[in-house]
């Protein structure tokens, strides 16, 4: 049985969502924003960063907000911040619970 | 490499299934390292120095125009080509976009099995649409060709009188089967690959072997269809007109010698041969220049047909078609059984008409006589019996 669609990010759309949460960002700034920010630890292929901004999109998580020469820039949505939030709530309880009980 | 073969382009065909990715890429791999470079879809290959390249084949995005895009955008080749990796071809339908990386270390195209399984969501959506329409036009056409079997009843008397038809019905039904299997297997390899995505799994590592057998199974399956097609369209067929054919002095009891007079000249005489079995039609009548019909045909005024099957059990089963089905499809009645002691089995029927119907069986071998004479055939079975056993039918 397959998990229903992003109810829970991956740590891939995760950190997607977080990278446009301050500024807009094409594909390549993306990636080099994740890779920085978690210091190589999430890897972020091209196949799955463009299956993960086609999906967004779909769901109005972020637009598309110029497209200058072969570069296209994304911008999150109030949406896509209100999942962000959302998951990063449900991170903080995950984290609390685990400090709380196992440790 | 040879220089010879540097530049030549040939067509080579995996013994996996396309819908296999992680097999696929490998069979790709293995190709570059044999010196065979993928250039087009369906599987066509150019002659190159070996090398250690590593191909991704990849969903055709929705974004990109679903699979009505033949090729990646030019934003999408360009973000490829700065992690290393070049687009290559499309795959039919443009379901697949191939991409190949010449890099030693490049950067994996995918890196999250949950996410990239989204890639497969529109393409599962359309290949279901059109394996399941496919699967239901088999059915139909199933449900046909048994309705049609029903209905006639009549479908071994048919292959063995040289009528290609139903044999011809029976093949495509069995090439569809066959597609409708291959679709299927597909299908469910698409599936298996999807899930495990969703549920967070990386695509099982596949390493391609190649299978011999299953190609050759192939391959005889095809050769073994063709020629059964072939023997049964073209096989041994002898069709004469001659009224003096010695064969029929012994085998035919003619219109004349059952009380009608001799009113049609033609005498056809038709013989057929086809896997070792033979069929044998022996006519009297003529065309019907008198407008009997609407239009133009022929007036079976006395036939005999005798019907040797190998195997020869398959007598049972003719004799059931022409005594049920091809009498009934002419009278409306199914010819009836009767007392006597000279065949094994014997039926009859006469229509309010006066045309009679004898159907016998006897040592693997069924005779059929239809006759507008008076004579009542049931007082003829001894010689029918001599047609029977005539060494000239085997």
């Amino acid at each position: 049985m397959a998990k229903e669609p992003l109810k829970v990010l991956t740590e891939s759309m995760f950190y997607v969502l977080l990278s446009l949460m301050h500024s807009e960002r094409c594909g390549t700034e993306i990636v080099q924003y994740v890779s920085d920010t978690t210091a190589d630890r999430v890897p972020l292929g091209p196949g799955t960063l463009y299956t993960i901004l086609a999906k967004f999109e779909e769901e109005g998580l972020i637009r598309e907000t110029a497209v200058e020469g072969r570069r296209r820039t994304y911008a999150i949505t109030e949406r896509g911040k209100g999942m962000f939030r959302r998951e990063l709530n449900r991170l903080r309880q995950c984290v609390a619970d685990g400090e709380r009980e196992g440790e | 490499m040879s220089r010879s073969r540097t530049g030549k382009t040939c067509r080579k065909r995996p013994s996996c299934n396309t819908y296999d990715i992680p097999a696929m890429e490998h069979w790709l791999k293995e190709k570059a390292a044999e010196g065979w470079q993928l250039t087009a879809w369906p599987k066509d290959f150019t002659a190159a120095e070996p090398c250690r390249c590593r191909f991704s084949i990849q969903p055709t995005p929705e974004k990109d125009g679903a699979r009505w895009a033949a090729e990646p955008s030019p934003e999408r080749r360009e973000l490829y080509r700065e992690f290393g990796w070049e687009y290559v071809c499309t795959t039919d339908y443009n379901a697949f976009q191939v991409w190949r990386s010449d890099r030693p270390d490049p950067v994996p195209m995918n890196t999250d099995p949950e996410a990239d399984s989204y890639a497969y969501d529109h393409l599962w959506k359309e290949l279901r649409l059109r394996n399941g329409i496919f699967f239901a036009a088999t059915a139909t056409f199933g449900v046909f060709i048994v309705n049609r079997v029903l209905q006639t009843g009549h479908i071994f008397v048919d292959v063995m009188a040289g009528e290609g038809t139903p044999f011809a019905m029976l093949f495509y039904a069995v090439l569809s089967l066959m597609a409708a299997c291959r679709f299927a297997k597909e299908l469910y390899t698409l599936r298996k690959l999807i899930l495990r995505m969703k549920n967070g799994l990386l695509p099982e590592e596949k390493r391609w072997v190649p299978q011999y057998l299953g190609r050759k199974g192939v391959a005889l399956t095809a050769v073994f269809l063709i020629y059964l097609m072939t023997v049964f369209l073209f096989s041994p067929h002898e069709q004469t007109w001659l009224k003096e054919e010695k064969e029929l002095q012994q085998l035919y009891l003619s219109a004349e010698d059952l009380g009608k007079a001799a009113e049609y000249g033609p005498m056809m005489l038709k013989r057929k041969a086809l896997l070792g079995s033979e069929y044998l039609l022996a006519m009297e009548g003529g065309w019907d220049l008198a407008g009997r019909f609407p239009y133009q045909r022929m007036i079976h005024v006395n036939q005999i047909e005798v019907y040797a099957p190998k195997p020869s059990f398959l007598a049972g089963v003719l004799f059931a078609e022409i005594a049920n089905g091809y009498v009934k499809e002419e009278t409306g009645e199914k010819a009836l059984s009767f007392t006597q002691a000279v065949f094994e089995d014997a039926r009859y029927f006469r229509s309010p008409e006066g045309v009679q119907h004898l159907v016998v069986k006897e040592g693997g071998k069924v005779l059929y006589f239809r006759t507008e004479s008076p004579d009542d055939l049931r007082g003829h079975l001894p010689e029918i019996r001599e047609i029977l056993a005539w060494e000239g039918i085997s």
